[in-house]
C-alpha cells in the first residue's frame, strides 16, 4: 500500500501550528451577546422563588432566563443515536436544582463583565432537600431524586435506579461447582475527569435567511442538531451546526451540554450569543467518568481456565444519567468477552446522587470492568502459582469464536452476534514479554526501601456500535486531479480527517495532498453518527472507502470512453490502454466537466457494520514503591496493541501516548471529591492533579502487525483501547514489588502502607 | 476578564505604593500570577510596583542579595553550582510552569506565604532576612515577618548554612507537595520547617547534633498538627511522612 501505514503530514497541522483561527472562539461576531450561567450552591433543592429584577436592572444585561421561560420537556443530554438509549430525565432549566452546579439561570449581557456582575444579584430563594451522596446509599434511600412523573425511561425513579439489566448465559453456579478454585474481590473506580485543554464552547447566530446556526466545540454535531430542534421547537432544516477544529474531547464533547441554552438566546433576542465554560465548570458541571463499584466473582478449572464469571456493577451516574445505561453495558460486555468463560453473570445498576453527572469519557466504562477483571486475574494467577502472562494466553478468545454476551448487551437493548475475524492479544503479550525481559524484572530481588516491581494487564474494546454506528462521505474531483471529501465524521483533534484522506488516497491512487477534506458540517456533509465509540476510522473510514472506490470506477469508465477502448488500467494517475496511449485524471476531469460526455465525477457513499471487532492491547507497568512512604513512581509503560491495520503510525502512536496519562492518572493521582454537603474541592489543576510532562514515565509504544477483515484496509479502532489496561497494569506492578494488593482507585500510599503493616 | 478592577496606580516609590494599599482592596501587583488566576472580587484597584522592584541577584562578599522583582525563572537560570542554596529547585518545584516563572517574583512568592512552596519553604529554614517597606523600612527575620508591608530585597547570610536538604512528598512529581520537610544545617544545629498541605508552617531547631529518636518523633507530632485528614490520608500518616523525611535529612547530615 502506498499511503496507508505511512507517516502523512495532518491535514490540519499548518494551520494549527501557526495559530490560524480555527477554533470555535476564533470567531468573534458584532453584537454578541455573551453569556453565563448561575449555579446552583446546594446538591438538592427546590427553588421557592428567583428574583431576577436587580439583576436585570444591571445596564448591559439583555436576557434572563429561567425554569419558567422553558416546557417542562424531557431530554437526555447524551449525544447517542436516535432514539437515544440514556433516560430523558433533564430539563433545560428546572426548578429542582440537583447537584452543586446544576443549572439555576442563564444570563444573557453585552460582555463577560456584566453577565458576571448579574450573577451576584439574582436573588434565588431555596427549599433544601437531603442530599444523597453514597451511591451505596441511593436505592433504599427515602430521598427520591427524580420524584417527578415526566420522566422516561428511568428504569425504577422510585429507588433511585437509573439503568438496570441483568443477565446469565451458561449454568454460572454449576460452573462455579465445577471450579478449582474461586476468587471473589471488590473493586472501585473514582469520578475523573477528561480535562480537555479546550473548554465546551458554543456560538449560535441566525443567518441571513433567519437560520439557526450553531458553531459548537462538539463531537457530535448532528446529534447536536436534533436534540436542539427537538428543544427549541424549530425545525431541523431550520438549523446548521458547524464543528471548527476541537482542542479535545474525549467523550466530554458527547454532550449537549450548552448549545440548546445559547440557542434559545439567540432565538429570543435575534443576536450572536456565546457561552463559555470555565475550567471550574468544567469540573463539577460538565461530565467526567462514572465511578463504579464492581464485585466480580471467578472460578477456574486447576489450569486456571475460566468456567464461571460473575459480575455485579454499581455505578454512580450522579444528578441525572447521560450514558449511564451504556456505559455499564460497556463495562460488563468488555469485562466478560476477554476471555473465553461458558458461564458468565452480570447484574448492573445505575443509581442517581446528588453529586455531578457523568457521561462518557475515553474507554466508556471499559477502563472500570477491565480493572476489576485484570487485577482479580492477577490474584488468581498468584493463588495458581501460574505466570500472569500465560494465565492470560490460556484463556484468551481466538479467532472463530463468538462474543455471546456482545448478543445480549448492545446499545441499551440487545446487540447483535459478533464472531472474531482477528485478533493479535496473544502476539501483543507475547511482544510485551520480550520486550520488558520479563521473567528477569519479575524475578528481581526485592530490598530495600525503593522496590521495583513490573505488571502486566490486558484489555479489549470495541470499533464503532454495531448496528447503530453509521458514516457517510461525498466525493467529488476538480479539474487538477484534486478531490473534495465531504464527511460529517468529526475530527475531535485525533487527525481522523488525515485518516480518511489517506483511505481516499489509496484508493484513487493519488497523493494525500490531493485530498481536500471539509468534516462536520450538518449543511455541507453528509450524516455522521459522530466521534466516539472508537468509530471513525472503522465506520467512516469505510464510507469513504466505498465513495472513492464508486468515483474510481466513474474515472476508469470517463478514461476509458475518451480513449476509446475497453480494456484499460489506472496507473499513477493515468488512465492507460493496453496500447500505451494514457489520459491523465486531469485530463479526464476537466473534459468530463466541459467537453466530451459531460458530467461532474462524484459519488456518495454510506457505511454501518453489524460487527465491531475488539482492538486488544497488553499493557505492562514497571513501578518503584517507597515502602516507606507508599508513593509510587510509574518507571516505565511497555503498549503493545492489536488494532489491526495502522492507517497513520505516529498518529496512532499519539493516540496510545495521549491515553497513558489519562489512565495513570485515574490509577494514582486524579480523583473529584467533594466535601460533606456534595460540593466540589478540587476545581483546578492545583487540586486535581493531572499527569504533566514532567510527570511522564518512558513509553515505549509498539503494534501488533494484524488484520481486521471488516476493516477498511484491515483497520480496527485505536482510539480508546490504549487506556484500559495501564491502571490494573501498575496495581499488579505494585504487587509484585512489595506484595500489597490495591483495589481502589486511586491508590493510596496509606493504604499501601496499611498493607504492607498486614504483610509484616 | 478581572470585573472588579477599576483603578490601576503607578507610584514613584515603594514608599508611596506602601501608602497606598488597603488589604484586600487595594493590593501590590509586581508579577500578578497569583492575583490574575484568582481574580478576586473584592480587589478594585492594582498597585504597579514591578518597575520599582530590584531584580538581580548578587554576592557582596558573603552575603547574598536578592531583588525580589526577580522572577522564578531568573532564579533557575543563575549558577548556584558553588552555593549550598536550592533556590533553583525549589522555584521548579513551587511553580512547575516555566510561562508562570517567567511571570512569577520572588516577591510575590514569598508574599503569598504559601504553605506548599518549595521555596517559601526553604527561605524559612534558612532564614533569610527581609528588607521591608512598611511604616518605616526595616530589615527583618522571615520568621519574623507578618505579612505587612512590600518586601524589597532580601539577604542570606552565606557563613551561616552549611548544608541544606529537602525531602518532598507528593503523589506526582508537578502536584503540590503533601509534607515537604527542609532541613538547614550549620556548625550548632539543624534547623527544620515542616510544610506541605499544611495549614501553618512548623519550625523546629534541633541542637542535639546525636538527632535522638524521641526528639525527631517531638519535632514530626507538633508539625503534624498543622495538618488535617485529607483526600491525601490522615493525620496520622502525614506525621509518619513528616517522621521518614526527617530520617532521611538526619542520614545525610
Amino acid at each position: 500500500m502506498k499511503y496507508i501505514g505511512k507517516k502523512t503530514h495532518r491535514l490540519d497541522g499548518f494551520a494549527l501550528s501557526r495559530g490560524r483561527p480555527v477554533f470555535t472562539d476564533d470567531l468573534h461576531l458584532p453584537h454578541m451577546l455573551y453569556l453565563k450561567v448561575l449555579r446552583s450552591p446546594h446538591a438538592h433543592a427546590r427553588i421557592k422563588s428567583i428574583d431576577t429584577t436587580a439583576a436585570a436592572n444591571i445596564d448591559g444585561i439583555v436576557s434572563i432566563l429561567t425554569w419558567k421561560d422553558f416546557p417542562r420537556h424531557y431530554f437526555t443530554s447524551a449525544g447517542q443515536g436516535y432514539p437515544e438509549p440514556s433516560p430523558r430525565d433533564m430539563l433545560i432549566l428546572d426548578q429542582t436544582v440537583r447537584f452543586v452546579g446544576d443549572r439555576v439561570a442563564v444570563i444573557a449581557a453585552e460582555s463577560l463583565e456584566i453577565a458576571q456582575a448579574a450573577l451576584e444579584r439574582i436573588q434565588v430563594e431555596y427549599e433544601l432537600l437531603p442530599a444523597i451522596l453514597d451511591p451505596k446509599a441511593s436505592i433504599a434511600n427515602p430521598t427520591v431524586i427524580h420524584p417527578e412523573t415526566g420522566p422516561v425511561d428511568i428504569y425504577a425513579a422510585d429507588r433511585n435506579i437509573a439503568a438496570y439489566f441483568q443477565s446469565e448465559l451458561g449454568d454460572v453456579d454449576r460452573g462455579f461447582k465445577e471450579s478449582a478454585l474461586i476468587l471473589e474481590g471488590e473493586y472501585s473506580t473514582p469520578y475523573v475527569q477528561q480535562a480537555h485543554l479546550e473548554p465546551h464552547i458554543t456560538l449560535t447566530w441566525l443567518d441571513a435567511n433567519g437560520r439557526l446556526v450553531i458553531r459548537s466545540s462538539t463531537q457530535v454535531p448532528f446529534h447536536v442538531r436534533r436534540i436542539v430542534s427537538e428543544l427549541l421547537v424549530i425545525p431541523v432544516g431550520q438549523i446548521q451546526v458547524i464543528k471548527p477544529r476541537i482542542g479535545g474531547g474525549f467523550g466530554g464533547k458527547q454532550e449537549i451540554l450548552n448549545e440548546e441554552l445559547c440557542a434559545a438566546v439567540t432565538l429570543k433576542t435575534g443576536r450572536p450569543a456565546r457561552i463559555e465554560m470555565t475550567r471550574e465548570e468544567e469540573f463539577y458541571a460538565a461530565r467526567s467518568r462514572h465511578p463504579e463499584i464492581i464485585k466480580l466473582k471467578i472460578g477456574v478449572d486447576a489450569e486456571g481456565l475460566f468456567r464461571a464469571v460473575d459480575l455485579n456493577i454499581l455505578e454512580n451516574c450522579g444528578a441525572y444519567a447521560p450514558h449511564a445505561l451504556t456505559v455499564m453495558s460497556v463495562t460488563a460486555q468488555k469485562a466478560l468477552s476477554l476471555y473465553r468463560c461458558p458461564n458468565i453473570r452480570v447484574e448492573a445498576q445505575a443509581v442517581y446522587t446528588n453529586l455531578p453527572i457523568a457521561g462518557a469519557y475515553r474507554g466508556y466504562g471499559t477502563p472500570q470492568g477491565i480493572f476489576a477483571l485484570e487485577v482479580l486475574m492477577d490474584e488468581i494467577a498468584n493463588e495458581l502459582n501460574i505466570d500472569p502472562i500465560d494465565l492470560r494466553l490460556r484463556n484468551c478468545q481466538e479467532v472463530g469464536d463468538e462474543i455471546p454476551i456482545a448478543k445480549v448487551l448492545g446499545e441499551g437493548s440487545e446487540g447483535f452476534p459478533i464472531v472474531l475475524h482477528s485478533t493479535g492479544l496473544k502476539d501483543c503479550l507475547e511482544e510485551g514479554r520480550r520486550s520488558v525481559q520479563w521473567q528477569e524484572a519479575r524475578q528481581e530481588v526485592k530490598t530495600g526501601p525503593i522496590r521495583r516491581g513490573i505488571g502486566v494487564a490486558a484489555a479489549g474494546h470495541g470499533t464503532g456500535i454495531p448496528g447503530i454506528d453509521m458514516g457517510s462521505a461525498f466525493l467529488k474531483m476538480n479539474e487538477d486531479a484534486s478531490f473534495n471529501l465531504l464527511v460529517g465524521a468529526t475530527d475531535l483533534g485525533t487527525g481522523s480527517d488525515t485518516a480518511l484522506a489517506q483511505i481516499a488516497a489509496e484508493v484513487l491512487e493519488v497523493p494525500v495532498e490531493k485530498i481536500v477534506v471539509y468534516s462536520s458540517d450538518t449543511d455541507f456533509t453528509p450524516f455522521d453518527t459522530g466521534a466516539y465509540a472508537s468509530s471513525t476510522t472503522y465506520i467512516s473510514g469505510g464510507a469513504v472507502k466505498k465513495a472513492a472506490e464508486k468515483v474510481k470506477e466513474q474515472i476508469f469508465s470517463q478514461g476509458k470512453k475518451l480513449l476509446g477502448v475497453d480494456q484499460a488500467v489506472i496507473r499513477d494517475g493515468f488512465v492507460e490502454a493496453d496500447s500505451g496511449e494514457r489520459i491523465s485524471y486531469a485530463e479526464i476531469c476537466t473534459r468530463s466537466m466541459y467537453t466530451d460526455d459531460q458530467m461532474q465525477i462524484m459519488a456518495t457513499a454510506s457505511h454501518m457494520s453489524y460487527d465491531s471487532p475488539p482492538p486488544f492491547n497488553a499493557t505492562f507497568a514497571e513501578v518503584s514503591v517507597d515502602t516507606e512512604t507508599g508513593l509510587v513512581q510509574v518507571e516505565r509503560i511497555v503498549s503493545v496493541t492489536d488494532a489491526g491495520q495502522i492507517i497513520n503510525p505516529p498518529m496512532a502512536e499519539g493516540q496510545v501516548e495521549g491515553a497513558i496519562p489519562q489512565a495513570l492518572g485515574m490509577a494514582l493521582c486524579e480523583h473529584m471529591i467533594f466535601d460533606e454537603q456534595g460540593a466540589p474541592i478540587n476545581t483546578d489543576f492545583t487540586g486535581y492533579h493531572i499527569y504533566t510532562a514532567a510527570d511522564m514515565p518512558e513509553i515505549v509504544v509498539k503494534f501488533h502487525e494484524g488484520h481486521e477483515p471488516t476493516g477498511p484496509y484491515g483497520a480496527k479502532a485505536v482510539a480508546e483501547i490504549p487506556i484500559s489496561a495501564p491502571a490494573p497494569a501498575v496495581v499488579n506492578a505494585i504487587y509484585n514489588a512489595c506484595g500489597v494488593r490495591i483495589r481502589k482507585l486511586p491508590i493510596q500510599p496509606e493504604d499501601i502502607l496499611r498493607g504492607l503493616a498486614q504483610l509484616s | 476578564m478581572w470585573t472588579s478592577i477599576k483603578h490601576f496606580e503607578k507610584p514613584a516609590s515603594l514608599e508611596e505604593a506602601y501608602t497606598l494599599i488597603v488589604p484586600g482592596k487595594k493590593v501590590p501587583f509586581s508579577g500578578g500570577s497569583y492575583l490574575t488566576a484568582e481574580q478576586s472580587g473584592e480587589i478594585d484597584t492594582l498597585i504597579a510596583i514591578r518597575h520599582l522592584l530590584d531584580d538581580r541577584i548578587k554576592m557582596n562578599g558573603k552575603i547574598l542579595t536578592i531583588g525580589t522583582g526577580a522572577t522564578l525563572q531568573s532564579l533557575v537560570k543563575y549558577d548556584w553550582s558553588r552555593s549550598p542554596l536550592r533556590l533553583a529547585e525549589c522555584a521548579c518545584l513551587s511553580c512547575p510552569s516555566r510561562n508562570i516563572r517567567n511571570q512569577r517574583t520572588l516577591g510575590g512568592e514569598i508574599g503569598r506565604q504559601r504553605t506548599n512552596s518549595e521555596l517559601f519553604v526553604h527561605l524559612k529554614a534558612l532564614d533569610v532576612n527581609l528588607e521591608v517597606i512598611g511604616a518605616s523600612s526595616q530589615t527583618m527575620s522571615i520568621r519574623e515577618w507578618d505579612g505587612q508591608g512590600i518586601i524589597n530585597a532580601l539577604r542570606i547570610d552565606m557563613t551561616a548554612v552549611k548544608k541544606t536538604f529537602c525531602q518532598r512528598f507528593a503523589l506526582i512529581p508537578s502536584a503540590p507537595a503533601v509534607v515537604i520537610v527542609e532541613g538547614v544545617l550549620n556548625k550548632q544545629r539543624l534547623d527544620v520547617v515542616v510544610g506541605g498541605a499544611a495549614s501553618v508552617l512548623s519550625l523546629s531547631s534541633i541542637t542535639d547534633m546525636g538527632f535522638p529518636e524521641e526528639t525527631l518523633a517531638q519535632v514530626a507530632a507538633q508539625a503534624a498538627v498543622r495538618f488535617k485528614t485529607d483526600q491525601y490520608g490522615s493525620r496520622a500518616y502525614k506525621e509518619h511522612l513528616i517522621r521518614t523525611g526527617l530520617a532521611r535529612i538526619v542520614a545525610e547530615c
